[in-house]
């Protein structure tokens, strides 16, 4: 029987908790940006959920990254449900980034797109990567030579990332004037930056909890399978 | 309020989708483990014990 | 300790060993833990009710199938051995192999002539056409010998498949591992006969044929059976042991490399199918451009008639090829896995690209969309080639990176072009130098601006992608 630990439930509810906190002090208390020098003040408020989005799916894709890497040198349980959650939540919070960060953008600049943007470009292969993973996961039957695949795949998107790091830095020298998109840099107000790390905060501990959950939900999906099988043989078939 | 301002609408727009967007898909993720939940919880081969231990137990 | 174990006639060595091995086909164990020694000129048949895993160690054997623990090897003097396929990813095709898959490990669009050059080269034997001729006749296949396998019926596809792994082996004067999936499968009496008069005189010349079958006849004419049940298998026939093999060098498989090659050429002039299905697309998206005009889309940067002058070559090479499902065909491309090990997808992701379709599709373009603007310097056309050349490294890669997520059971159900995103990159460098060349035209220093650093920088990054595709095993 799965048994959801308490604990996830509380970092859930604090995580909500804190998300809506964020939104509230994103939007109610954060100071405005100075109109003459932002084409669309409002929209900076994105970043709250924007740049915390960023650094879970950084995690889910680490973790990704191990799970595909232990099951193809050990092929152990653990590292394919590593594969499992970090393919969700990296899909989950991937697409959160590249479409929170285009929409900015194209409020802000006009542009939703910056093929020079290292980070954005290697979130964005890694959301396809992601993708990639967990269709295939639905569609294939779930035998060990399909997790193979699916992890030669999953080691092949990682070693695309420092392709794309050159790639994009090529890119640059030629078209400098292409407007970096993820623009967080120092010198933020303070104020502004306590609701970031206010929505930092939140959103890690949600994916902790949305972490051990669907850790917990795979390893019982693969008892039951286990149990199902056990079925089909007593049936006669097999 | 803050941003009332005929200017700053094109920017509230995609605030607003932007926060529905990724507020949403973190409600349908939990919508969806909490669906996987409920048909774990509800699977008949979920009250059986296994019948053979995984073939990798212990190796974790 | 017991003499070498004498069959025949000859003095036997085994030729092929497993040690140890579990393979798993899907989530079933077919055998587990298991010792078997293939001897020279030995006929030795794997039986077993359907679905035992007779098929599975037989291609386990050729090493189609990694062991899930243990390994496969062909064991030298000295407790040395080759590892032919073992868990942890070593991987050499079998020296002296032949098989005949269960299916027809062939592409249909062959023709039953072509089959049975190409695996006589495979095999690392070129036989004349007389040869192959007199051995046609004997299996009355020479009234066929033009006609693709795809017009044959089932039992004169099987006959080609058996006589396209015997041949070599019959051709042949060094011992050779012939392995056969069910060959009386379909076959009329006559036939039958004659594959059991060909079983044994490979046996009499020294060769060791494998046999996974229900065949009594064979059965009867076997020096060993092995049976398989419950993930074991069970022995019958002499025991033996022996001392000092002697050495056997792998083949080359020089020959083996160029035959895939030729192979992919020939398949795809008789059928263009891959041509056509990227050549469509791009043109289609060619004169859409020029007919929407160019003036609507484009923002008039320079870069911008590069773009759609470089696009339809993009669309192209981007297609998924047909090739890819030409190794699936009958399994074909396990065939030519079981010979030329893993360095099949290197090979057919280069031979496979689309090679002649850049260029002409580039030139094109430029005819219909620069339109005699006077910007463009008028050297220009003369070097367009170059970026164009370049797209070819995108091309390779882009089949590589197709084949890698081809491998998938259900292959029609996954998104390769979710994978195809980083292509973008090298595409763009040469959008730039095609820009430089374009309106600069043609000069020859290398930088980082430079047409032929952009061009270089573009290659570079391809290239990588490909090596990072066909060099991480998926099986």
């Amino acid at each position: 029987m799965v048994r959801i630990p308490a604990q996830a439930i509380a970092l859930l509810a604090l995580g909500s908790g804190g998300l809506v906190a964020t939104i509230f002090l994103g939007i109610m208390w954060a100071p405005d940006v100075n109109p003459s020098q932002w084409r669309a003040p409002a929209a900076y408020r994105i970043i709250f959920l924007h740049v915390p989005f960023a650094w879970t799916s950084f995690l889910a894709f680490g973790m990704l990254f191990w799970g595909s890497l232990g099951w193809y040198l050990r092929r152990t349980e653990r590292s394919w449900r590593l594969v499992q959650s970090g393919s969700d939540l990296g899909l989950l919070f991937g697409i959160g980034v590249i479409t929170s960060g285009p929409i900015w953008g194209m409020a802000e600049w006009g542009v939703p797109w910056d093929w020079a943007d290292l980070r954005l470009n290697t979130f964005a292969l890694l959301t396809a990567l992601a993708l990639f993973i967990v269709m295939a996961r639905r569609s294939q039957p779930d035998h060990d030579s399909t997790r193979d695949t699916i992890a030669a795949v999953g080691l092949f998107g990682f070693i695309l990332v420092p392709i794309t790091a050159v790639a994009t830095t090529l890119y640059q020298k030629r078209h400098p004037g292409v407007v970096i998109i993820e623009s967080e840099d120092s010198g933020l107000d303070p104020a502004i930056r306590a609701v970031m790390m206010v929505g930092f905060v939140s959103i890690t501990l949600l994916f902790i909890g949305f972490t051990i959950i669907s850790d917990k939900l795979y390893s019982a999906e693969a008892e039951i399978e286990l149990n199902l099988k056990a079925l089909d043989e007593m049936d006669g078939g097999e | 309020m803050k941003w009332m301002g005929a200017s700053e609408l094109a920017g509230e727009t995609h605030l607003i989708v932007a926060y529905v967007i990724l507020i949403g898909s973190l409600a349908l993720y939990g919508n969806w483990l909490r669906s996987r939940y409920r048909n774990i919880a509800n699977s008949r081969a979920s009250t059986l014990e296994a019948r053979t231990p995984h073939p990798r137990d212990g190796e974790d | 300790m017991k003499g070498p174990f004498a069959v025949g006639g000859h003095v036997s060595y085994p030729v092929l060993r497993i040690k140890g091995a579990t393979v798993l086909r899907g989530s079933r164990t077919v055998v587990e833990d298991i010792d078997l020694d293939i001897m020279c000129g030995e006929i030795l048949c794997l039986t077993g009710p359907n679905g035992s895993g007779k098929s599975t160690l037989l291609e386990t054997l050729a090493g189609l199938h990694a062991p899930r623990s243990g390994e496969v090897v062909v064991p030298l003097p000295n407790q040395e051995s080759i590892p032919i396929r073992d868990s942890r990813g070593r991987r050499t095709p079998v020296p002296g192999l032949s098989i005949a898959l269960q299916t027809d490990g062939a592409c249909l669009d062959e023709t039953v002539l072509e089959r049975l050059k190409t695996a006589s080269t495979v095999a690392g034997k070129s036989l004349t056409d007389e040869t192959i001729s007199a051995a046609m006749e004997k299996w009355a296949l020479s009234h066929r010998s033009e006609d693709r396998l795809a017009v044959l019926s089932q039992g004169l596809r099987k006959r080609v498949s058996i006589l396209a792994a015997i041949l070599p082996a019959i051709q042949s004067s060094e011992p050779r591992i012939v392995l056969l999936d069910e060959p009386s499968e379909g076959l009329d009496a006559a036939s039958r006969d004659l594959l059991h008069e060909s079983i044994f005189s490979l046996r009499e010349k020294g060769h060791s044929v494998v046999i996974a079958t229900h065949d009594d006849a064979i059965i009867e004419i076997s020096d060993r059976t092995v049976e398989i049940s419950s993930s074991t298998i069970s022995l019958t026939g002499p025991n033996h042991s022996v001392d000092d093999p002697p050495f056997r060098d792998a083949t080359p498989v020089g020959g083996a490399i160029s035959a895939l090659g030729r192979w992919i050429l020939a398949l795809e002039m008789r059928n263009p199918v891959d041509t056509v299905q990227r050549i469509v697309p791009a043109l289609l998206a060619l004169f859409l451009l020029r007919s929407i005009g160019l003036d609507a889309i484009s923002d008039g940067a320079p870069s911008s008639l590069a773009f759609y002058i470089l696009a339809p070559a993009l669309i192209a090479i981007l297609v998924r090829p047909a090739l890819i499902d030409r190794l699936k065909e009958r399994r074909s491309g396990d065939w030519w896995r079981a010979h030329l090990g893993r360095s099949i997808r290197p090979l057919s992701s280069i031979v496979g690209s689309p090679w002649i379709l850049p260029i002409p599709l580039t030139y094109l373009s430029f005819i219909v969309l620069s339109n005699g603007s006077s910007d463009i310097d008028p050297s220009a056309y003369a070097w367009l080639w170059l970026p164009a050349l370049s797209m070819l490294d995108i091309g390779a890669a882009a089949t590589a990176i197709h084949m890698l997520v081809s491998g998938f059971e259900r292959s029609t159900a996954v998104a390769a072009s979710l994978m195809m995103a980083i292509l973008i990159w090298p595409f763009l460098l040469l959008v730039d130098a095609t820009t430089e060349i374009l309106y600069q035209g043609m000069y020859f220093d290398i930088g980082f601006d430079t047409p032929l650093g952009l061009i270089i920088c573009s290659s570079l990054i391809a290239a990588s992608v490909w090596g990072a595709a066909v060099i991480i095993p998926d099986e």
